[in-house]
């Protein structure tokens, strides 16, 4: 067994060390955390065989990566330019590289979240089970201070045994990313609160991606949606939740979003379709449409099943 | 999904994610049966079991979807009948030590202003009694004591701070809590403790949902000996 690694020379923007997250320690406060588009991230692992829920680097805008040993990579997400060296690679793909090869990835859309996974045991810190950086905890990443991977770090991982065969995600089995097919929200928490007619806005409106969107949430603009009420006691906020705050403009709770909170909720959005909202950027349009929780989660299982389809396990 | 048992109300929080509501009974009694159905699927540990959220009077409860789906969980808790179970689960007790008024966490003229108490009476009213734990969230280790006095009840800062300090003792309505971390926060702040409320290494919270806390005054000698021996 030797440490290998991979030297940061460019980390892109609010580059992150993330897994699987910190879901069950949710109960001592801690953010969820994990990965935005987590579909992205399971494919990532894959193609470098690792299990399942080993840490990648998530990241936004163009990155550069320099191997300081030989080893297996493979970069997911949306559309972007990939090159090794001089050589043009691809996403969705194992790529081998060489000590000294520079890895670089230039996203084709601004603002989309990328993953770059590397084959082997990672050598990072961790919290709670975890090497989720939450900036917002000041915890996590490879400093233990929530703080972004910066040039010049370098991410160690132990390789024990040598990739034989490189992978590839077929092109069907890889996510949709279309912004244009509308959102699935599953009604629930305070829904009741909300008028009819409110709902029938927030289902017939188009929202606008605001710039105030990060880890922790995805602030919208559009139809405001009023509700009825407003006091109540703080309660639990699950991923993909859609907040209403008295100015009824529409707050999608992310990974990095605090445990508790006391605006009410319309429902949450459905896992499957959380990734295309996360790789919305500012500026672009969103709707949603009702669906019911069964049907939520039959596309849930089908998405599983697909996945099965080309891991063969 | 049909209420039982104490439970006023059952809610999806998503596909993955039903919350039970505890709203027909007084808050400590809700916050009781949030404490012992937590307690309950904690002990249970069913597999299927993703994450538990409780809070004042309410509880989300997190399942692996592929393992299970909403309605399942409802027949599982259904089952489990946490609240024939009787006792509550007893909380720990707690005493944290506070050094009121300390220059970095002081806000007692601002409550004075709010109250027409004067500084000392702020002090003995918020030691004076015992509080409960009703929910841990917002940041790691932030536990949310209640109920304070009426006539301590502040708003909240109009514009919250950029920075309170780690250890800042804070209130506002009828809530007090600890800043665990230096963290923004719109609370006003009453004082210091050395306490650690939080232990990043093992992810503890010294304070859980249930148990019971009681502030008592200390001196800056004795706070500095205190925060210099951890």
């Amino acid at each position: 067994m030797t440490a290998s690694g991979l030297l940061i020379q460019q980390p892109g923007l609010m580059s992150a060390i993330i897994d699987a997250g910190r879901g069950i320690h949710q109960q001592r406060g801690f953010s969820e955390s994990g990965p935005m588009d987590d579909d992205a991230f399971f494919w990532v692992n894959w193609l470098c065989a690792n299990p399942e829920g080993t840490p990648a680097i998530e990241w936004v805008g163009p990155a550069e990566f320099v191997a300081t040993a030989d080893l297996h990579v493979a970069v997911t997400g949306p559309s972007a330019k990939v090159s090794v060296n001089a050589g043009t690679q691809s996403l969705w793909e194992t790529l081998p590289l060489k000590e000294g090869d520079c890895l670089r990835v230039e996203p084709h859309k601004t603002g989309t979240r990328h993953y770059l996974g590397i084959r082997g045991v990672w050598n990072v810190p961790r919290v709670a089970q975890s090497a989720c950086t939450v900036a917002r905890e000041k915890l996590g990443g490879l400093h233990k201070d929530g703080s972004y991977c910066a040039a010049e770090d370098i991410i160690s991982v132990t390789a024990d045994t040598p990739l034989t065969t490189l992978r590839e995600v077929p092109a069907w089995g890889r996510p949709d990313y279309s912004s244009d097919i509308p959102i699935n929200v599953i009604l629930g928490y305070q829904s009741r609160w909300f008028s009819d007619v409110a709902k029938q806005l927030f289902f017939t409106s188009n929202y606008k991606i605001t710039n105030k969107i990060d880890r922790m949430g995805y602030r919208l603009s559009g139809t405001p949606v009023k509700c009825a009420r407003s006091e109540m006691h703080s309660e639990g906020i699950t991923l993909g939740a859609v907040q209403c705050p008295p100015d009824g403009q529409p707050i999608v709770m992310m990974r990095d979003r605090q445990t508790l909170g006391g605006y009410p909720k319309l429902g949450c959005v459905s896992p499957v379709d959380l990734n295309r909202l996360a790789q919305s950027v500012p500026g672009e349009q969103v709707s949603f449409q009702p669906e019911d929780a069964d049907d939520a989660r039959a596309s849930f299982l089908l998405r599983l099943s697909r996945r099965r389809a080309i891991t063969g396990n | 999904m049909i209420p039982f048992n104490t439970i006023s109300s059952i809610e999806p929080a998503g596909m993955n994610a039903i919350i039970l509501y505890f709203h027909d009974l007084p808050l400590v009694e809700a916050n009781k049966s949030c404490q012992r159905w937590t307690s309950a699927l904690d002990t249970v540990a069913p597999e299927w079991l993703a994450a538990l959220l409780p809070s004042y009077d309410s509880l989300v409860i997190s399942f692996h979807p592929q393992m299970i789906d909403y309605h399942g969980v409802y027949r599982f808790i259904h089952d489990l009948k946490a609240s024939d179970h009787g006792a509550n689960p007893r909380g720990r007790e707690h005493t944290i030590p506070v050094w009121y008024g300390a220059k970095a966490a002081d806000d007692l003229h601002l409550v004075s202003e709010h109250t027409g108490l004067s500084t000392d009476d702020i002090i003995a009213l918020h030691c004076g009694q015992t509080y409960r734990v009703f929910a841990v969230g917002f940041a790691p280790g932030f536990a949310y004591l209640g109920e304070l006095d009426e006539k301590l009840a502040c708003p909240r800062l109009s514009s919250p701070r950029q920075r309170v300090p780690q250890g800042a003792v804070a209130i506002a309505d009828r809530q007090t809590a600890i800043y665990p971390a230096e963290s923004p926060g719109g609370w006003h702040l009453l004082g210091l403790t050395p306490a650690s409320m939080f232990d990043a290494k093992h992810a503890r919270s010294l304070l859980n949902v249930g148990d019971l806390v009681t502030y008592v005054p200390i001196s800056q000698e004795e706070f500095e000996e205190a925060h210099y021996d951890r």
